[in-house]
């Protein structure tokens, strides 16, 4: 099971513009991190209200549904925050890099589209 | 200010996928709005203090930083909050995928 998690954590990574990935537990404290403690810690701290601020409010506005993702766009990155049962994995995205990938493969979708 | 929100409104609204388009005003009220009543009061209510809280959060992780955009995907849609100086947005999506 930890290595499936392991697994994760390298794949996030490798996402583009990934500067620190955070796996929190339950109890909000970080289990693996690409980060310092103290900034995980402070992300941690963070972001868990606000997660569970975000998903009571869709299973209030939308009753059956329930939260998937999040992502958090500042002027410098993006913090995406999923969580599954009490386990929380927070990435953070340099936007430079981000939009650049995005652009990228929207263009190539593009190409596709008019190949056929 | 009106004439620059109908003008996003409009915009936004071309686009197939979008299912709904809130936008609110600073003191939480919705002032335009493409769904029908007690849902738009729902979601501005609940939305508004979302939007106050991930404000506050990013200034708590960087006081340099600033909060452009809340994306949030569920099961069957994603619910996007953009806020701006007078008012916010909240649009309501199916996505494409």
């Amino acid at each position: 099971m930890s290595s499936d998690i392991e697994d994760m954590f390298e794949r996030l990574l490798k996402l583009p513009g990934a500067e620190g990935a955070i796996l929190v537990n339950g109890e909000g404290i970080p289990i693996r991190t690409s980060m310092d403690v103290m900034s995980s810690q402070k992300y941690a701290g963070k972001m868990t209200p606000l997660i569970k601020m975000a998903r009571s409010m869709i299973r209030d506005v939308e009753p059956g549904d329930d939260l998937s993702y999040l992502r958090l766009r500042t002027r410098r990155n993006e913090l995406m925050v999923a969580a599954e049962n009490d386990h929380m994995v927070i990435l953070i995205q340099n936007n430079a890099l981000l939009d650049q990938a995005r652009r990228t493969s929207a263009q190539s979708n593009r190409f596709v589209s008019k190949g056929k | 200010m009106s004439a620059e929100v109908e003008e996003m409104l409009k915009r936004f609204q071309t686009y197939k996928n979008i299912a709904g388009i809130i936008i609110v005003d600073n003191d939480g009220i919705p002032i335009k709005t493409t769904l029908e009543n007690t849902q738009t009061v729902h979601y501005a209510a609940l939305m508004q203090s979302l939007v106050v809280k991930a404000r506050q959060v990013v200034l708590d992780l960087d006081a340099t930083n600033e909060f452009t955009l809340l994306r949030m995907r569920t099961l069957t849609h994603e619910v996007i909050l953009a806020p701006s100086d007078d008012f916010y947005c909240i649009v309501i999506q199916k996505p494409s995928d």
